[in-house]
């Protein structure tokens, strides 16, 4: 009986503090489309919505409470369990595989259940469509991020490569309003951009062993500013039908395939991750990532060319922005001086929320669209239960911050 | 004599699917070295753990002076009287010698520290182990040995009573171990308690008054090391009878596989030698004598300043390993951890890293083929591990050189250079990697030895090439090698009587 403690407290702890965040967010929406608004709103909303029944006026008037003791005790219940497998061999092994090597997965299974019940929205074939379509660019970002934190570095400069890709593109589009030739010559240039993006940060990080994070910081402020110079402060429109290219180049964001329920861009998403993961798990060169992000000494003495691997490697990522670049330009048909900026911290994110190492060699690549996909069911259930855009930010911080904690923690021994 | 000091009695600690240790015990005797015994994985470093607090005990008791006592963390050991100095030093290179022995316990002066009491108070210590080091060098400038007794110093400072070595020697090159052992016996004279830990059984002779020897975690008996033979304590440790012997079978008629004509490549100064299919090399020095420089040099990790090389005929100047690799010329490093493993990767990925251009199938990585012939190198070395799939870094230091050695085999290699092959392995697997080196030059691999063991050098080689300064000092074959000799031309010109001694 005693041993059994640990368990029974913390399934009690599970179903209490999953019943008192559901509760406390559905008792809340009966008041307001906005989960976390200021002192001063709720006041007034209380006073208009005051036929509402009293456990519900009670949850509303406490809802930040409710649901951060909700969050706390469905935390406690996870530990309990842990504590509980941690009593036997095959418990402790469960735990650690649940923990460490399938993670990811893991937080994937307890978000979907738990946004499930926050919103009967959530769990439908047209929401899922819509967090995929949304998450595509960032994931295909993340793909090429994924080969620089492999190899123990870092690509911070994906969103300017993306943009400047983005403004080759249109810009090709735009000059060139006659010919049809336009729309497949812009995503050859988008490519290409993304290539030289990647190559020229890989030819000074590969060669001059210099540190990705001060080489990709330039190349940052580099492409963005050669996006500047390129189509000015204003944004480049290629929407209408005053461009012959314009209509296929946007189908590349905009159109859907299988009566609506394939979008192209997570087509591409789902043939980039095709690509890498073969890259990575098939390929020779996929084996020397590995190994150089592992120990770069060895590998080297293993005969490994690494400055090859990493200029290849680097130049990879640069692709992937080029591709998010054209998906980008494509879904809004227009070229903005400002595109994917910041976005180079969602693909990061992805990554890190995807369990690889920023020590490098370790990870996995498919688990990077899960971190992806959990970044996106973040963003689509907080507005659906109407988190205030503003809140959202400082949620994912915290949860990008919590990510690492865990990839630190079990790499402890 | 015979003052018991430290009494580790009983103790016992389970990791998830281990019994590290079962019922072990040690004692530990004031004024006396007392050897701690056992193959890899025997449970001597989590013993060592459980004393000083970082693991803590299931069960069992530790009285220090009579006293139990129950340490949590390292820091509680060392106020308790009991310093353990670790195979990696935890000095701060950029510091000087007083700043690294005080740090974190400054004295404190008038005016901000006092300085010159810190220097006085560390010349003091030093010089009750009468070791000559400046307390104002930096420790970057030190030797290791010197570093090491810097880390004596330190727990001196603390008044430890007992003080643990681990594998004070394994980085220590010949001759610096004299003049750690005479500070050993400064230690001893002065009623410390010393526990020893080494996989070198010939110094458990030369500086231990007794030895515990645990074997998978359990006490197998502690003996007065005057009543132990080679061959008695190699056969507790083992637990079976273990030709103590080096295999060795004379070469068969060869032909030139490496000849370097003149190769500088500093610090390695005009060295000229031949290497022959089907004999092993060996190749001995002073730790920095060139002998890892030169094995770079040869594998395309140095540029040339000047000489030649021909590989099988054909003219030999690797500019990467890459090239090396490909002309059949394989390099395996002394330091697996550092640069010869990727820890991170599975036994498989490691085994095949360098030859993955043969595993080439049409749709990528042929997998089918990989995992055949790494079961195979699995089962020809003996390399325990529980699947392919395994981690490196979970396995242990004999197993973690079977891959690497695996690694190099696999390149098929006709000329093989190995450097310090049995550093920090048990017995029971340095026997295995004689056993394999045999069948390397029955097959006519060229095998070249780098070793700083005298034993095994002299056990393994066919001929022998001497080191000192980065020069060729000279090439002794195996018919009239000897130690003396040896020792003489390591020391280099005019050290005949450094030889002498040497050798005493």
């Amino acid at each position: 009986m005693k041993k059994n403690r640990p368990l029974v407290l913390g399934l009690l702890a599970l179903v209490l503090g999953g019943a008192l965040t559901v509760a406390a967010v559905v008792a809340s929406q009966r008041f307001s489309n906005v989960l976390l608004i200021s002192r001063a709103t709720r006041l007034s909303l209380l006073q208009r919505e005051h036929g509402q029944g009293a456990l519900a006026t009670l949850l509303f008037t406490h809802s930040y409470w409710v649901i951060l003791l909700g969050l706390a005790l469905l935390t406690l219940g996870f530990y309990l369990l842990h504590r509980h497998n941690l009593q036997s061999e095959r418990g402790a092994r469960l735990s650690r595989l649940l923990l460490n090597d399938y993670r990811p997965l893991v937080i994937l299974l307890a978000a979907t259940l738990v946004f499930s019940a926050l919103s009967s929205r959530f769990l439908t074939v047209g929401n899922f469509t819509n967090i995929l379509k949304q998450i595509s660019h960032y994931a295909i970002l993340a793909a090429g991020v994924y080969f620089a934190i492999l190899l123990g570095g870092i690509d911070i400069s994906v969103g300017s490569v993306l943009a400047f890709s983005g403004a080759s593109a249109a810009l090709i589009i735009a000059r060139m309003p006659d010919s049809p030739w336009s729309a497949p010559l812009a995503v050859l240039a988008a490519l290409l951009v993304g290539l030289i993006g990647g190559f020229f940060n890989g030819f000074f990080i590969a060669r001059f062993s210099l540190q990705p994070m001060i080489v990709t910081l330039a190349s940052l402020s580099i492409f963005r500013g050669a996006t500047l110079v390129l189509i000015g402060g204003a944004a480049v429109s290629i929407a209408g039908t005053r461009y012959a290219g314009a209509s296929l180049f946007n189908a590349l964001g905009q159109q859907t395939l299988l009566g609506g329920y394939l979008p192209v861009p997570i087509l591409i998403m789902a043939a980039v991750y095709l690509v890498v993961w073969y890259l990575l798990n098939r390929t020779a060169f996929g084996r020397h990532m590995y190994a150089i992000g592992g120990n770069e000494e060895a590998a080297l003495l293993s005969g490994i060319n690494v400055v090859r691997t990493k200029l290849l490697a680097y130049t990879a990522s640069g692709l992937m922005a080029g591709i998010a670049g054209i998906i980008i330009t494509a879904r809004v048909a227009s070229a903005t001086p400002t595109a994917g900026q910041s976005y180079e911290m969602d693909a990061i994110a992805a990554v890190v929320i995807g369990g690889t190492s920023l020590r490098g060699g370790e990870g996995r690549v498919l688990y990077t669209i899960v971190g992806a996909l959990i970044i996106g069911m973040l963003n689509n259930i907080q507005t659906l239960v109407g988190v205030d855009s503003y809140y959202q930010t400082i949620i994912k911080g915290g949860v990008i911050l919590l990510a690492v904690l865990l990839d630190a923690r079990s790499q402890r021994k | 004599m015979d003052k018991l000091l430290l009494r580790m009695e009983g103790i016992s600690k389970a990791f998830p699917g281990v019994q590290a240790l079962d019922e072990a015990s040690l004692n530990v005797y004031a004024g006396e070295v007392m050897a701690l015994l056992g193959e890899n994985g025997a449970g001597k470093s989590t013993m060592m753990k459980v004393l000083t607090g970082v693991y803590q005990k299931d069960a069992g008791t530790i009285t220090l002076d009579g006293q139990e006592v129950t340490f949590h963390n390292a820091r509680q050991a060392q106020q308790g009287g009991v310093a353990i100095i670790h195979q990696e030093l935890n000095l701060v290179p950029g510091l000087r010698v007083y700043e690294n022995v005080f740090l974190g316990q400054e004295l404190r002066g008038r005016l901000g520290l006092d300085r010159a009491g810190m220097v006085a108070r560390t010349g003091e210590l030093l010089a009750r182990m009468r070791v000559k080091i400046d307390p104002r060098q930096r420790v970057r400038e030190l030797s290791i040995a010197q570093q090491q007794m810097v880390e004596i110093a330190k727990a001196l400072l603390l008044d430890a009573r007992v003080i643990v070595m681990d594998e004070p020697t394994d980085a220590l090159p010949d001759e610096e171990v004299d003049s750690l052992f005479s500070v050993i016996d400064e230690l001893r004279q002065q009623g410390k308690a010393i526990v020893y830990i080494s996989h070198r059984l010939d110094e458990i002779f030369r500086i231990c008054d007794r030895a515990t020897v645990l074997r998978d975690g359990r006490f197998m008996g502690e003996m007065p090391v005057s009543q132990l033979t080679m061959d008695s304590l190699i056969q507790m440790l083992v637990g079976r009878p273990l030709d103590q012997h080096f295999p060795y079978a004379s070469p068969r008629a060869s032909e030139v596989a490496l000849a370097v004509d003149g190769l500088t490549s500093h610090p390695v100064k005009d060295i000229s030698f031949t290497l022959h299919t089907g004999e092993v090399l060996g190749v001995t020095g002073l730790v920095g004598a060139g002998r890892t420089e030169l094995a770079q040099a040869l594998f395309g990790l140095r540029p040339w300043q000047a000489g030649s090389a021909t590989l099988q005929g054909a003219p030999y100047h690797p500019k990467s390993p890459r090239e090396a690799i490909a002309r059949g010329l394989y390099y395996m490093t002394e330091d697996r951890k550092r640069n010869g493993l990727v820890m991170g990767m599975d036994v498989r990925a490691n085994i095949t890293l360098s030859s993955l251009r043969a595993l080439r199938g049409r749709l990528g990585l042929d997998l089918k083929q990989e995992r055949r012939r790494v079961a195979a190198y699995i089962e020809d070395l003996r390399i325990k591990t529980p699947s392919m799939r395994q981690r490196a870094r979970n396995l242990s230091g004999g197993n973690q050189q079977k891959v690497v050695l695996s690694r190099a085999l696999m390149t098929r290699p006709r000329v093989l250079i190995l450097d310090e092959p049995t550093r920090g392995i048990d017995v029971g697997a340095k026997q295995e990697i004689y056993q394999l080196i045999l069948d390397l030059k029955a097959q006519g691999t060229a095998v070249m030895m780098i070793s700083s063991e005298m034993q095994e050098v002299l056990g393994m080689s066919d001929r022998l090439l001497v080191l000192h300064e980065g020069r060729l000092m000279g090439q002794i074959a195996r018919d009239s090698a000897s130690q003396e000799k040896i020792m003489g031309l390591i020391l280099g010109p005019g050290s005949a009587q450094g030889a002498g001694e040497a050798t005493a």
